[in-house]
């Protein structure tokens, strides 16, 4: 099926994308729609001591004026979160970020709300910031008490902070054996530190939703998530409606990243609507969207014994994630994260040590990659520097420590048919085809570095489908995954295609509304084409066990055998549905469900099965560093990934390359920047700076490699993401001598790296 | 923001007049409008000469060694103007590298000079190529020198009543040499993290007029008297001796100021002006008398 050639319909609906002329969320707004304007904190931590809103009140068009407590009054539960319901609407009383916040204006419209907002002033009590990775470890004032864990996970069962300091809201610990009792006597004992800075994920597309009161009580909500059936659970509870009574609706996302994960402003416009009883939409300028979750900052310690030989005895880590004001994906970043700290690597005895603290920046979330990039860049630059010292060259190194086929990862659980070695030697061998360039003029440097990593899919979460099998033979697939720009569409199709032994033409599949498809975790964490893929076998199965019933009714020699498949009968499916219900036949619905198994992981961190699959990648980026000034370009960039079956090649280089591209420039460029208050200071696009076309490498090459007789599809949005930073650093040291630490990687910085080994 | 559409320079100076506090002349917007989103700087009314009939406002004119610029000239049709890069052959390359395609297509060359901000291209270019404009107000007409003509972060000797008709622009003669060096750091297209243009005059092979401006490290675009002085008389390829590039360097240090900010720290602003100064010099020092022409 992967050969057939795409019909004309799915194509243009990327050209559609490619040209602006796609149909978004906002641009279908519902009619009769009133606006909400947010007013935000202007200090970073502080508790709100008076509010002052008769002036806005006053102005003609405002239909409200509402704090946390008005909100209350249609709300049965004013808090949401996925680990722990800790965040509020909008601010509670205390602010724990700047930006936050904390009056919601409503008017007739966008101007007037925001002009309503400009009179609004709130008064507040200041309270010591913290922002700082260390600092907020130390900190003995927790920033919220008393938080109730959501229980929504099972990966998340029993979650809830550290009794002596509560301001760690998760700790994961993995743990094989004795750290120190192996440096003992270990030949060499390497020790580095590393660090990321926040950076957010910008989508194009700024957030917005709508919700839509209906006079039966319903209300629709039509907003950009990731997460229309988690959307839709939450506000069924913060605001005690069954779920049949809300509908959520999405359009096709304009970039999602990992940013429209979960609920965000939803719950803020259905309480608004909810008050005024008109539509309430809400709609971010890109300046605004600077205050929703960042990928959050780590400080990583990571130390390393190994012998002569430069293999690897024992690895300890530990890992500071701040996560900001609110906890948000923060308990589950952390545990995946610190899972597979030690890195793709046979490494006897790793001890790893995992921790998620508040602090009063923006809260964390989560950018392509789940937290994976900010763990690979520490351990593959810490064996990368561990080999320089060692003079053993980096291939070397990781062909002496990588993971063997068929290996037991540190959690316990098997890589399966995920095999490092193949990703990494397929690297090594396109290399070879493609010698480092020689920089036009002498005074640039030109380098090369590598890097490999692994990760496991999210959670075990469920996947549903239902298949319409038509009168004709056609199917239309009632699928949650979200259309973000990766091609969801184009694979489910592909994938029921395959299944029903049909044309692309012959398949439609409908998403983006909870109110005909059925539950889907989301689509994030890489974990859609894997789950949907399992949940529409299923569901092709049902429909091939009802053929199977409907031909009871034919004449023996027409009756389908339980070794036959239906679909592939000429001809059969139409004629078993008329033997059913008649000359014009009718709908057979055939439905599916997957959900991954799953053991808990033991005090250890141990567990036969903590994820579904495993994927691995491996990047290699080519640099030229200008010595004087400290600059890096990036002339080449590869990744080679494990996808397991790609379904739809094509779309699964270019998200992969498009993976690589972005996460290049968070290593390089991007950076939230807060003055010492807390205040971020370069929210917008004109301030906070993202690759353009001309800082994009050179050259983009991406490809896959899998097991043989794997096929199965696993990952693909985040693997391309992983090795991109210490890739980068590698290929610094290579060209100009020196070691950067910390992300991302500024021109001053190198500079003044360079200059400290000159002076040395 | 309601606009005022004026018809020509003298109701456009009219209609400042009529509201001094008011008021603003709006160019191509491409400044002004950032910073009323950004809630910055609001005018309550803005003046527009986007209608007007005057032609000299769109003209590019040659007149004696000087192009004369009309002050609505985009900065794309100056990029693309023949006679522009006939006789100033460097400006369509600083030109390219100004913001995108679509900005150039907007912002106007006096526009792009009243907005006063040090970190954009063409005032560090234009003044040291000995650029000058010509204003108009209720008393007539005056000529301000660029180098003259910014006096702080945003901030101008620009009254608010007067409208710059055109901006006066040297041609480049034989034997001089024009260097713009932006430098960006992380990004290649951004506005200029450090910025300086090396116009020099040779005369056997030695410098007999310098003219050096800074760009984006203090409030306002500026020469540096102490670099052009001690240019004057240096010949090449000696200038890029040890011991002269030793002078150099600190003739930069005692000349150069550069604060810290949310980018960069001042010390490397500093090192880098020095980098990029060396890199001009060189540049010069490499050229062969017949090349010098441009």
């Amino acid at each position: 099926m992967t050969a057939q050639k795409l019909p004309r319909d799915w194509t243009s609906h990327a050209w559609e994308r490619a040209i602006g002329n796609i149909r978004y969320t906002d641009d279908d707004v519902p009619r009769g729609m009133t606006y909400a304007v947010l007013v935000r904190a202007t200090i970073a931590h502080g508790q709100i001591t008076s509010v002052e809103r008769d002036l806005a009140r006053e102005v003609p068009g405002v239909l409200g004026v509402f704090t946390f407590e008005d909100l209350m009054t249609v709300a049965r539960d004013g808090y949401h979160g996925t680990g722990y319901r800790d965040q509020p609407m909008i601010c509670d009383g205390i602010v724990r970020h700047y930006g936050e916040p904390v009056i919601v204006v409503v008017a007739t419209n966008q101007r007037i709300a925001e002009y309503a907002a400009g009179l609004v002033s709130v008064n507040y009590a200041q309270l010591p910031v913290v922002l700082g990775d260390r600092e907020a470890l130390a900190n003995p004032e927790a920033l919220h008490r008393d938080v109730e864990p959501s229980a929504d996970f099972i990966d998340l069962k029993g979650l809830k902070p550290l009794a002596n300091n509560p301001n760690i809201y998760v700790r994961s610990i993995l743990r094989t054996g004795d750290f120190d009792e192996v440096a003992k006597s270990a030949p060499h004992v390497f020790e580095h530190q590393f660090s990321t800075a926040s950076a957010s994920a910008a989508p194009l597309e700024t957030v917005s939703s709508y919700a839509v009161p209906n006079r039966d009580g319903s209300v629709e909500m039509l907003t950009q998530t990731q997460m229309p059936s988690y959307v839709r659970v939450q506000l069924a509870r913060m605001f005690g409606m069954t779920e049949s009574r809300i509908r959520v609706r999405h359009a096709p996302l304009g970039g999602g990243f990992g940013f429209k994960i979960y609920a965000r402003t939803e719950p803020i416009v259905m309480a608004c609507a909810l008050l005024v009883g008109r539509p309430v939409g809400i709609k971010f300028s890109m300046e605004e969207q600077f205050y929703l979750p960042h990928r959050r900052g780590t400080t990583t310690t990571i130390s390393s014994a190994v012998d002569e030989d430069g293999k690897i005895l024992a690895r300890r880590c530990f890992i500071i994630w701040n996560g900001g004001a609110y906890a948000d994906v923060g308990p589950r970043m952390v545990k995946k994260g610190g899972n597979v700290a030690a890195g793709p690597y046979e490494i006897p005895v790793v001890d790893i040590e995992s921790v998620g603290v508040y602090s009063n920046r923006i809260p964390g979330g989560a950018i392509r990659g789940f937290g994976i990039p900010q763990i690979v860049w520490a351990y593959e630059t810490h064996g990368d520097m561990i080999a320089d010292s060692l003079g053993i060259d980096p291939v070397t190194f990781r062909r002496r420590n990588l993971m063997k086929r068929n290996a037991v990862h540190h959690t316990g659980t098997p890589l399966g048919p995920c095999d490092p070695r193949l990703v990494f030697e397929r690297l090594i061998e396109e290399l070879q085809s493609r010698p480092l360039v020689e920089p036009d003029d002498p005074e640039l440097k030109a380098g090369r570095g590598l890097a490999i990593a692994l990760k496991a899919v999210m959670g075990p979460t469920t996947s549903t489908v239902k298949i319409m099998l038509n009168p004709d033979g056609s199917a239309t697939v009632h699928c949650g995954t979200v259309e973000m720009g990766q091609g969801s569409n184009i694979a489910m199709a592909q994938m029921v295609a395959d299944e029903l032994n049909l044309s692309l033409d012959e398949v439609k599949v409908v998403s983006g509304d909870t109110d005909s498809v059925p539950w889907d975790m989301g689509t994030a964490g890489s974990r859609s084409t894997n789950h949907m893929h399992k949940a529409i076998a299923q569901a092709a199965e049902d429909l091939r066990a009802q053929l199977r019933s409907l031909s009871a009714a034919m004449d023996t020699e027409s009756q389908i055998g339980d070794d036959v498949d239906p679909f592939k009968v000429k001809g059969g499916v139409i004629e078993y549905l008329r033997a059913g219900f008649g000359p014009m036949g009718a709908t057979l619905t055939g439905v599916g469900a997957f959900t991954p198994d799953y053991i808990p992981p033991d005090s250890n961190g141990q567990s036969e099965r903590i994820t579904e699959f495993w994927m691995c990648a491996a990047t290699s980026v080519d640099v030229i560093v200008d010595p004087l000034t400290g600059v890096v370009r990036l002339d080449q960039l590869l990744t080679i990934s494990d996808v397991g079956k790609a379904i739809n090649p094509e779309i699964v280089r270019t998200q992969l390359s498009g993976a690589s591209i972005m996460m290049a420039s968070i290593s390089l460029s991007e950076e939230i920047k807060y003055d010492e208050d807390g205040q971020v200071l370069n929210p917008g696009l004109a301030l906070y700076r993202i690759f353009g076309f001309e800082d994009s490498p050179n050259t983009v090459y991406a490809d896959m490699v899998r097991d043989e007789g794997d096929e199965v599809p696993r990952g693909v949005g985040e693997s391309g993401t992983f090795g991109v930073a210490p890739a980068i650093a590698s290929a610094i040291h290579d060209a100009v001598g020196v070691w950067m630490t910390d992300l991302p990687i500024k021109p001053e910085n190198v500079l003044k790296a360079i200059e400290e080994a000159t002076d040395e | 923001m309601p606009v005022v559409d004026v018809g020509s320079v003298h109701e456009a100076v009219e209609a400042l007049n009529a509201d001094v506090d008011g008021r603003r002349l709006i160019g191509g917007g491409t400044g002004l409008m950032l910073m009323a989103r950004s809630g910055f700087f609001v005018p309550e009314t803005l003046v527009s000469l986007r209608r007007a009939d005057d032609t000299d406002l769109l003209d590019i004119r040659l007149i004696g060694g000087v192009l004369r610029i009309g002050a609505l000239c985009t900065l794309r049709d100056l990029e693309l103007d023949p006679a522009v890069r006939r006789h100033v052959p460097t400006l369509a390359g600083v030109l390219h590298r100004v913001s995108s395609v679509r900005t150039r297509n907007v912002a106007t060359i006096a526009g792009c000079l009243a907005h006063g901000d040090p970190k954009m291209d063409l005032p560090t270019y234009l003044m040291a190529l000995g650029a000058e404009l010509v204003v108009a107000s209720t008393a007539g007409r005056r000529k301000i020198a660029l180098s003259d003509f910014f006096v702080g972060y945003y901030e101008t000797v620009l009254l608010s009543t007067e409208v710059i008709v055109a901006v006066d622009v040297p041609t480049i003669q034989p034997g001089q040499f024009t260097e713009y060096r932006k430098f960006t750091g992380t990004l290649v297209e951004d506005w200029p993290l450090v910025s300086l243009c090396l116009n020099l005059d040779e005369v056997e092979g030695a410098i007999d007029r310098a003219a050096v401006t800074v760009g984006a490290l203090g409030s306002k675009v500026k020469r540096l008297p102490q670099l052009e002085a001690w240019l004057r008389g240096q010949g090449k390829p000696e200038i890029t001796t040890a011991s002269n590039l030793k002078e150099l360097r600190e003739v930069v240090e005692s000349e150069i100021e550069a604060k810290d900010d949310n980018l960069a720290s001042g010390d490397y602003k500093r090192k880098i002006f020095h980098v990029e100064l060396v890199r001009a010099v060189r540049k010069w020092a490499a050229t062969q008398p017949t090349e010098a022409l441009r």
